[in-house]
Formats: structure tokens, C-alpha cells, sequence
């Protein structure tokens, strides 16, 4: 697997493209959840392929090139913000934890199914953004990467480059908060009627 | 109730993430165990609910605009 003799890397050039290509739709999603606009997102995952491509030589094909891409546009993301603003911002944890609650999960179960059933189906686009947004960075990315790209755990851990466990313990707790903020959302725009959702 | 024990079996369940032992024996546990199986339904359709709705595709121009980056860097 360590052929990097430059003829076999002008051979591969095309494959390189090809693997690199197929996530473009993945890498714009994950902008957009970053930059929280189109155009940014758009510049983000341009920035992103100019630096796969010229960084093609450290990358082995056959290994993981989702990977190694969405740790490019996150790492280029980070980097960017950080010169942007001087103060990077820290997560307050106390603010997470009193949303999460005790209920980690975050999945109460109501009596019957159907009033989870009617909930998941009201659910709208805008509100799942405006629901991630309200996330910190680290954990935002963990729960789309994990629920919208479905990649593992280990492909998570690379790309943001914290233990496994940890990633687990995000995944776990963005639900948890997501879910939360989508019912109390829905219960107070429908008044009573999301109430059997709340649970205890 | 739903079983608190389970509750972190059941996400990592979600996540596709369990071994193939510890799905055995939370499918094991489902199959008697109304609540949780209650929830995990309700978190797997919650799941695909927010992928079908998050998924996005690139915009045309922005595929454009990497072929240009590819043309124009080397060969
Ligand atoms: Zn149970």
C-alpha cells in the first residue's frame, strides 16, 4: 500500500478524483451546518477540494477519503473562524447540561407511539436547522455526521479528532438537546396538544 | 417507564454501533420490553426523519467551480 513512487501517483490521479468527487453532496451538507449559509458553504467546500488536491500525495488510496476530506473542511473551517475572531468561544457545559437534564437520552416514551409518530412527521427542515444551531460546534457536528452522513463512531473520532468516547458521549447528548428543543418547540406552537411528549 | 439502563445501548443501537453480542441481547431485551421498543422505534424514525431532511445536493455551480480548481492545478 506504500506505492508513492510519483509514476504511480500520475496513474492515479484520476481514481484520486473520482474517490475525492463522490462526497461533494456530503461536504456541502456539513458546510452548511458550519457556516449556516449556502454561499459560505459553497466557498468552504471549494476551499476544501484546492487543498485535498494539492495535498493528494499524503493521501493513500484505499484509505479513508470521506474522512480525511471532512476533517479538511472542518479543520479549514475552524481555522478561518479563528482569524476571524480573536476570542475563540468556549462552550459553556453548565448550559448544556441544564437542557440535556437528567434524561440523557432524551427519549421519554410516551403511553402510545402515535403522539411520537405525529411529532416526528410535523418536524420541518427549518426547525431541525435552526434546532442544530442552537448546539455548540462539537457537538452539532458529531450528531450531523453521525445521523445525516451515518458514519461511525471510529470515521467521527478522525474527523474531529477526539476519542471515541467522546464522540459517543456528543452523539448522546445532541440528541438529547435536539430532540428536547424540537418538543418544547412543537408542544408551544400547538398549545396543549404536545403535552403527552413532555412526559415527566 | 423505559429502562434507564438500556437508554445508552439503545442510542449506540441507533447509531449502528453496538456488537453484534450487545445487539443480541438488546434485541433479546426488546422483544419483552414494550417501552423501550417504543423508543427505539420512535428514535430510528426520528433518525431518518432528519436525514431525509437534511440531505442535501451540491449546488451545480459549486461542481463547476471544483473542475476548474482540478484543470487548474497541474497536468
Ligand atoms: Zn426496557
Amino acid at each position: 500500500m506504500t506505492t508513492t513512487t510519483s509514476a504511480m501517483q500520475e496513474g492515479q490521479g484520476d481514481r484520486f478524483e473520482v474517490e475525492v468527487l463522490q462526497y461533494l453532496d456530503g461536504l456541502y451538507g456539513y458546510a452548511i451546518h458550519l457556516t449556516r449559509n449556502p454561499e459560505d458553504a459553497s466557498d468552504l467546500v471549494q476551499e476544501t477540494y484546492a487543498r485535498a488536491f494539492k495535498a493528494r500525495s499524503q493521501y493513500r488510496l484505499g484509505t479513508n477519503a470521506r474522512a480525511w476530506l471532512f476533517a479538511i473542511l472542518r479543520n479549514t473551517f475552524l481555522n478561518d473562524r479563528r482569524s476571524a475572531c480573536r476570542s475563540p468561544r468556549t462552550v459553556s457545559c453548565e448550559w448544556l447540561d441544564e437542557l440535556a437534564g437528567e434524561d440523557q437520552d432524551g427519549f421519554e416514551s410516551p403511553r402510545s407511539p402515535d403522539p411520537q409518530k405525529s411529532f416526528i412527521a410535523g418536524l420541518m427542515r427549518e426547525d431541525i436547522e435552526k434546532a442544530l444551531n442552537e448546539l455548540p460546534e462539537e457537538f452539532r457536528s458529531a450528531v450531523v455526521l453521525c445521523d445525516v452522513e451515518e458514519m461511525s463512531y471510529s470515521e467521527i473520532s478522525q474527523i474531529l479528532g477526539i476519542p471515541i468516547g467522546t464522540v459517543r458521549s456528543r452523539i448522546h447528548r445532541g440528541r438529547a438537546i435536539l430532540r428536547k428543543l424540537l418538543v418544547e418547540w412543537q408542544s408551544s406552537m400547538e398549545g396543549s396538544g404536545g403535552e403527552v411528549l413532555k412526559g415527566g | 417507564m423505559r429502562c434507564s439502563r438500556e437508554a445508552s445501548n439503545i442510542q449506540d443501537y441507533i447509531s449502528g454501533e453496538l456488537s453484534e453480542e450487545g445487539r443480541r441481547r438488546l434485541e433479546n431485551h426488546l422483544s419483552g420490553c414494550e417501552s423501550c421498543r417504543t423508543c427505539v422505534d420512535g428514535m430510528l424514525l426520528f433518525r431518518s426523519r432528519i436525514r431525509d431532511l437534511m440531505r442535501v445536493s451540491a449546488p451545480p455551480d459549486l461542481r463547476d467551480r471544483i473542475a476548474m480548481i482540478k484543470t487548474g492545478s497541474g497536468r
